[in-house]
């Protein structure tokens, strides 16, 4: 696979200090889904995910049979919404996703999409 | 392979109550046992290990082959394959005699109500209960436990305990009795570091609830991880249940053990055990529930009643059951099952469960030892292959075991390369992998990692093994550029 990649998932989701993954015990609102339903069992994403005043106080996933791609995105976004208002989810744009990522590269572009969709499934 | 003919043939025109007698009738030919008829294989006798590829030519799928390659199946603790002569007899019920055991007096009904009572002496000598009418046809490990948790008498008082490592049929019918208000705790005693059973743990949570255990309910063998509890563990727990309430009782979840040891109910102390035939090369979608007569009869009253189960009932009074088993078969049964069950104990006796379960052991130490020395894999524990049955469960210390959304997971990689069946997932025993985030956790935050389970069994071999471990030397070097944990 794109070497790319690897390193940006290195950098991203092997971080023990400052990765998302995980689960927080007092959420408020937990969503679990799949995203890519390709070959065999897919792989299973939920976030746990704490709340105030409208807002993202903190955000934790679990990324079950997940790639690389998935690894990043989700991580990346947990990173993108912690902190913010709700209805922000789903206008966190590609754009920006690549502004932190440093690549332009379109599957993991489809992975974020995915992974924001599911996200803001619970928060609206 | 056909090694039953003279008792076959003998056997289609006995009664129930002359099968004991019949096995005497058979006579003291080589290598004969007496109480059940059956040959008892040479191999065993002289204390040599059993050839698996003398059975393997009984199973007529081991001979299918795609893209030239044989089928390596180590899917066994959730279904074993079935033996041609387990297939023939299922196939004689059919072809033969089709007909309603229990009610009809005819030709046919008399046939197969010989033949299903005849599977219930074999199962009573397979698990050496004291007679046929403890065994209870089930449809599986799962309805013969629920029939025991819904038939039981509870009082608002009583504590069940299991193990934490139960696969749900062994758990959640003990979470809903809670649940319902029906007894006041189900405990899950925690097992040792290692997930080993722990009797000092499990003693000190008999002392704390002295007098209010009212049930006991054990994995023997587990199927997450092979793990069992031994036979003097379990006549421990026996002898320390009942000695604190003189009204509790033993079940044992034999579904992973009976079809791969020697279980010896009365031996035990046990007062219930549940196991599956499609765990044991016999048909699916029959099971048994072993209990002690008395307690059969006495204790529990059947929640699934109807036909089959009363020889009387009245607008104005309650029905009057049936003794055991009948009263806890209700409807038409799977007698093709029942007699399907009879066959695959049959055959299980004759190769030996003992001779089964050395085979497993020698498998899987060299199936443990092989996954050792990948260090990418970690067995789940207990590492130690003497402390688990014939199964391996493995996880890969990585955050992603795929490239991308194309390729596919080890599991299918074994299955697409060499025709390896495993399994993977949680195995039923979700309740387990939830509670144990801090194990996971220790890996990496939040590292949730796949499960996968190798099972094995009589017919499996070495070589299939070896074949196993070279595949997954080529999966995982696909994998090296994908960092490890």
């Amino acid at each position: 696979m794109n070497k790319a990649i690897i390193e940006i998932f290195k950098k991203f989701c092997l971080d023990k200090e400052h990765t998302h993954s995980g689960e927080l015990e007092d959420a408020h609102d937990r969503v679990e889904g799949s995203l890519c339903p390709k070959k065999g069992m897919s792989d299973v994403i939920s976030f746990t995910i704490k709340k105030e005043n409208n807002r993202i106080i903190d955000i934790r996933y679990i990324c079950k049979l997940c790639d690389p791609y998935m690894w990043i995105s989700v991580e990346v976004l947990s990173r993108l919404v912690a902190s913010g208002e709700f209805n922000d989810v789903m206008s966190i744009s590609e754009d920006a996703f690549e502004k932190v990522v440093q690549v332009k590269d379109s599957v993991l572009n489809q992975h974020f999409v995915r992974a924001r969709e599911l996200l803001s499934l619970t928060l609206v | 392979m056909y090694f039953l003919d003279n008792y076959e043939k003998i056997s289609i025109i006995i009664c129930f109550a002359g099968v004991a007698k019949l096995a005497d009738a058979l006579g003291s030919g080589p290598n004969v046992r007496k109480d059940v008829g059956v040959q008892v294989p040479s191999p065993a006798l002289k204390g040599e290990v059993l050839k698996t590829i003398d059975i393997r030519a009984d199973f007529p799928c081991l001979k299918r082959e795609r893209n030239g390659k044989p089928p390596i199946y180590f899917d066994n603790a959730c279904m074993t394959l079935k033996p041609s002569y387990v297939i023939e007899k299922i196939n004689e019920y059919y072809t033969q005699y089709p007909a309603c055991g229990e009610r009809s007096t005819h030709w046919f009904a008399k046939e197969v109500d010989n033949a299903v009572e005849e599977s219930r002496f074999l199962l009573k000598e397979l698990i050496n209960a004291e007679d046929e009418e403890e065994i209870v046809f089930t449809k599986n490990t799962t309805e013969a436990i629920n029939i025991v948790a819904h038939s039981f008498p509870w009082e608002k008082t009583d504590i069940i305990l299991t193990t934490d490592h139960e696969h749900n049929s062994n758990f959640i019918p003990w979470y809903m009795l809670k649940k319902h208000g029906l007894i006041a705790d189900y405990i899950p005693v925690a097992s040792a570091a290692d997930n080993t059973f722990n009797l000092d743990h499990f003693e000190d949570i008999v002392k704390k609830y002295k007098g209010k255990i009212r049930f006991v309910s054990l994995s023997h063998v587990s199927n997450l991880n092979g793990v069992y509890i031994t036979d003097n563990e379990i006549k421990e727990i026996v002898k320390m249940v009942k000695n604190q309430h003189d009204d509790a009782y033993v079940m044992l979840d034999g579904a992973q053990s009976v079809p791969h040891k020697r279980v010896d109910v009365r031996g035990l102390g046990i007062d219930f055990i549940a196991f599956s035939i499609h765990k044991m090369m016999g048909p699916t979608g029959i099971g048994v529930l072993y209990g002690r007569k008395e307690l059969l009869n006495k204790k529990l009253l059947p929640f699934i009643v109807g036909g089959g189960v009363v020889n009387n009932s009245f607008f104005n009074k309650d029905p009057v059951f049936f003794k055991a088993p009948y009263k806890f078969e209700a409807g038409l049964q799977n007698y093709a099952g029942m007699i399907g069950a009879g066959a695959a104990s049959r055959y299980l006796m004759r190769i030996g469960v003992e001779n089964i379960e050395s085979h497993e052991m020698r498998l899987n130490k060299m199936l443990t030892d092989g996954l050792k020395k990948f260090d990418e894999v970690e067995i789940l524990p207990p590492r130690d292959y003497h402390k688990r049955s014939g199964i391996v469960t493995f996880f890969i210390k990585k955050l992603a075991t795929k490239h991308d959304d194309d390729d596919v997971d080890i599991d299918e990689k074994l299955n697409i390369r060499a025709n390896i069946m495993i399994r993977k997932g949680s195995f039923c025993v979700h309740s387990w992998y939830n509670a144990y985030k801090k194990y996971w956790d220790n890996f990496f935050p939040g590292f949730r990692p796949i499960l996968y389970r190798a099972s094995l069994y009589g017919y499996n071999t070495e070589k299939e093994i070896d074949v196993f471990l070279d595949t997954m030397e080529g999966i995982l070097k696909e994998l090296d550029d994908l960092p490890s944990l």
